[in-house]
């Protein structure tokens, strides 16, 4: 596309003049900037937009006094030349002499514009970025209907519950969408770069590139004019900008790929802070002792606002990545460290999260400390005033009491919110750099943490975004798991069973509940299995009845059929499995030394039993249990319901030599009776009857 | 007796370096770093000691690996690097942390005595500075941008004291 040139020449023309005639009436004028920029940049060529906005510059430069006028108003129209549109077409890079020309003109406002409007105008910018904003990559004319965008679609997402859960692997599914989705919207300009060109070119996409260029102009603009700005109260100021940055974390935390980006620009902008001076002329208007006040309270005010931001911006910006800490972790407790997963993101992180630290300590935060009292002790008082198991006198209020559990954590963030009288640190953001900024999970020497209070931490950092997205936050989850796995390999057999022993049965419950579902939505076979491997240590760590109770309700209640499937697997480990914990701690070592110096006789050891005996009682259990999936089936016979039977027979064939024959002829005579029908064999698009038929069969042979 | 006198931090080989052998000095403390970009400041710190030690300056760098892992090698390659690449005959002393619960009691009492910007105790970054008067006050603190040059004026004045 290209403007007439004799048209373009005009317009400058005019530009020219109205920096002369309006030069008192700046509505007029920025009317006139605004109307021109619009036509250039939608209009006009490359080299013309340059040229456009080199001749912006000029006046601009030449004309300080209408910069500290209409300062304020530029930056929404100058912002919208960063755009997709302005990149060379053949090397997909948006254009170098483009984005110099507007960072330039944005060095003027902020240099000569009205130091305070320009900052509350940058604010408004920060605050209204949004990288969802087709704008960013398109040519939205409010005058043309636009045919595949309305209020309904503005390509937020929308996370149903399973999405939120999952961890981070289908992130590029997501992006593909996006692409497609983008790649459908006819736009009034064909000549724009293909957006998908952009995202195979960068990897990502492209209204993120974009959406990068336009936030560093903002915050650059934000921090050159706060530092221009007289006042008494910085305050003030420090917080409305950092309003501004939670409010596009908020908006656009989930979609950004690129965090370190975030986290650097944050990182500069805290670190380089300087707090604005007081107006020339307060000396006359205070007194010392007045000022000195003044002064002081500012200086409280704005260590508690940057403290706030450096914490918060971390658990912001990072919650919708998981960090693969776990896996990480798991790996160096079973091969050293020279096994971890390498990659490049992660070593940056590492390295951002380092300098995080370093920040945090010169701003007077003591890290380990406030993660003991933000994260370990905080988390433990929230569920400290519930009652113990023989406090609860019926099942009814048992239930009650679990389902209060759910909500507890969910129920203190609100509160804390709604009645916050200070600026907090932020305790997910402790929790972050407590964990991560050593690298990778490098907890300090002999630091301790119980079993219990991992739990307890696990719990208040998960329970909430089950009733609200706002604290969904991937990270932050997978540090406190990451905690339990510690506590578990880091305390003794013995302490962490007398961990296990001071919960009441309905946290246990609750946790192994929320972690069992969890482990269903991961998508990362590693993660899964080591959720398992996790959910099954602490079931054998718990009294044989809790954990064969806890499973038998799983496969009575539990929603997720694919939760019931693990809970059989893990059911079947533990009862398969003679009681030796597969990890033993470097405690367990120590109390094993110190009875080999035990000179008393002791009584011989009592031989090895599985983790959950196969009794009659179980039997009888289990049967009926069975019995109910299958009428399930018949009721219903969806794939997952099958799946789930056809589980149930797997692990009645491993203990086949153990159980009632009987019972298990009734089992096989029900699902051949009701299931395998010959009207359901027929179906050809169910495989699990023809798998079914085959595991009955087999039982059937050996009884 | 200022407290600071009592104070006696390890020197690079580990044997104590007590401060009351500079009672009636005038000293400039600086935590130090070979990989910083503020690293060249070693040069104008070795000319400003160079200048006023017959008057009664001392100069102590303190290395210290906290900012940006800027100082990550041990206290002997530290001390040549200073004495190959800048001509350093200050004292060196061993490696501490400034910042957090292991800082030395050095950091603990110059902080302590005199905040950063907002009032912020800890040590923002390398080079960061403490100006100790004759009588063992802490005078001023100067954050890393501040060249030790621009500190001439005030040293002469405090050594005239």
């Amino acid at each position: 596309m290209v403007l007439d040139t004799g048209h373009f020449a005009e317009l400058k023309e005019k530009l020219l003049n109205a920096f002369v005639e309006e030069k008192h009436d700046t509505i007029t004028l920025i009317t006139i900037l605004d109307l021109y920029s619009e036509e250039v940049n939608h209009k006009g060529s490359l080299d013309q937009k340059i040229e456009y906005l080199n001749e912006v510059l000029s006046l601009l430069q030449q004309n300080k006094d209408i910069v500290y006028e209409i300062g304020w108003d530029l930056p929404k129209i100058l912002i919208k030349f960063i755009h997709w549109s302005n990149s060379n077409q053949t090397i997909i890079t948006p254009s170098k002499l483009c984005l110099t020309a507007v960072m330039k003109c944005f060095n003027e406002v902020a240099l000569f514009g009205n130091a305070k409007e320009c900052f509350f105008a940058g604010c408004e910018l920060m605050a209204d970025l949004r990288m969802s904003d087709e704008s960013l990559v398109k040519f939205v004319i409010e005058e043309k209907p636009i045919m595949d965008s309305d209020e309904g679609d503005s390509g937020e997402e929308t996370f149903t519950e399973d999405e939120s859960f999952s961890d981070n692997t289908d992130k590029e599914e997501q992006k593909t969408e996006k692409i497609e989705k983008g790649d459908n919207v006819t736009t009034p300009d064909e000549n724009l770069p293909s957006l998908k060109e952009g995202f195979d070119f960068y990897q990502r996409l492209p209204q993120e590139l974009i959406m990068e260029y336009r936030f560093h102009t903002i915050i650059e603009l934000i921090g050159s004019t706060l530092k221009r700005i007289n006042t008494l109260h910085p305050s003030k100021f420090l917080s409305e900008a950092f309003e501004a940055f939670a409010k596009f974390n908020l908006q656009n935390g989930d979609d950004i790929d690129d965090n370190l980006f975030l986290l650097r620009r944050f990182f500069s902008f805290i670190r380089g802070y300087i707090p604005p001076s007081p107006p020339p002329d307060v000396v006359e208007q205070l007194s010392a002792e007045q000022l000195d006040d003044i002064n002081k309270s500012e200086e409280i005010l704005q260590r508690k606002l940057i403290c706030n931001m450096l914490t918060s911006s971390l658990s912001q910006i990072l919650k919708s990545r998981t960090p693969s800490i776990l896996c990480n972790y798991y790996y160096s407790l079973q091969h050293g460290n020279s096994q971890r997963i390498q990659s490049e993101y992660y070593e940056k992180l590492a390295d951002v999260l380092s300098r995080y630290y370093e920040l945090a300590s010169s701003f007077d935060i003591d890290v380990s400390a406030e993660f003991q009292r933000l994260c370990v002790e905080e988390s433990r008082r929230i569920y400290h005033s519930l009652p113990k198991d023989a406090e609860i006198n019926s099942d009814d209020e048992k239930k009650e009491i679990t389902n209060l559990v759910y909500q507890l954590a969910y129920t203190y963030e609100i509160e804390k919110i709604a009645n916050v009288r200070e600026i907090l640190l932020d305790p997910a953001g402790i929790l972050i750099l407590q964990t991560l900024s050593d690298g990778y999970f490098v907890p300090s020497a002999g630091m301790k943490i119980s079993l219990d209070d991992a739990i307890y931490m696990h719990l208040r950092f998960v329970t909430p975004s089950i009733f609200s997205a706002l604290f969904e936050n991937k990270t932050v989850q997978e540090l406190t798991k990451t905690w339990v796995l510690y506590a578990l390999t880091n305390n003794s057999t013995s302490d962490s069973i007398n961990s296990l022993k001071s919960l009441p049965s309905y946290i246990l419950t609750v946790y192994l509940q929320i972690e069992l579902v969890r482990s269903c939505l991961l998508i990362n076979d590693d993660n899964r299995r080591l959720q398992f491997s996790v959910i099954t240590r602490i079931l054998c760590l718990l009294p044989e009845d809790f954990s064969f109770k806890f499973i038998r309700d799983t496969l009575l209640s539990c929603p997720y059929q694919q939760a019931k499937c693990y809970a059989l697997v893990i059911l079947k480990d533990m009862m398969e499995h003679k009681r030796k914990l597969p990890l033993i701690s470097a405690e367990d070592n120590l109390v094993d030394s110190m009875k080999k110096l035990d000179l008393k006789d002791s009584p011989p050891p009592l031989p090895s039993r599985a983790y959950i005996q196969l009794n009659d009682d179980r039997i009888a259990t289990l049967h009926s249990v069975a019995l109910l999936a299958i009428d399930d089936c018949v009721t219903n016979p969806e794939t997952k319901k099958l799946k789930t039977l056809l589980m149930y027979l797997n692990f009645f064939t491993a203990f086949l030599s153990k159980w009632d024959l009987v019972l298990m002829k009734e089992i096989c005579d029900k699902i051949n009776d009701k299931l395998l029908t010959e009207e359901n064999l027929k179906k050809n698009d169910e495989p699990h009857y023809a798998l079914l038929v085959n595991a009955v069969s087999t039982i059937s042979s050996k009884l | 007796m200022s407290k600071f006198y009592e104070l006696a931090p390890l020197d690079k080989k580990g044997e104590p370096f007590p401060f009351s052998q500079f009672e009636g000095k005038v000293v400039l403390i600086v935590n130090v770093a070979s990989k910083c970009g503020f690293t060249p400041q070693y040069k104008e710190l070795e000319t400003l000691y160079k200048k006023y030690e017959d008057k009664g300056l001392v100069v102590l760098g303190f290395p210290c690996n906290q900012f940006g892992h800027q100082e990550p090698g041990s206290d002997e390659e530290i001390s040549q690097f200073c004495q190959l690449n800048y001509g350093v005959s200050f004292p060196i002393l061993k490696k501490v942390e400034v910042n957090g619960s292991g800082a030395d009691p050095v950091y603990a009492f110059l902080k302590n005595e005199k905040s950063g910007l907002l009032g912020f105790k800890g040590i923002k970054w390398n080079f960061e500075k403490f100006l100790i008067d004759k009588k063992g006050a802490v005078f001023e603190r100067y954050s890393s941008l501040t060249k030790p040059s621009s500190l001439e004026a005030t040293v002469e004045k405090l050594l005239s004291e």
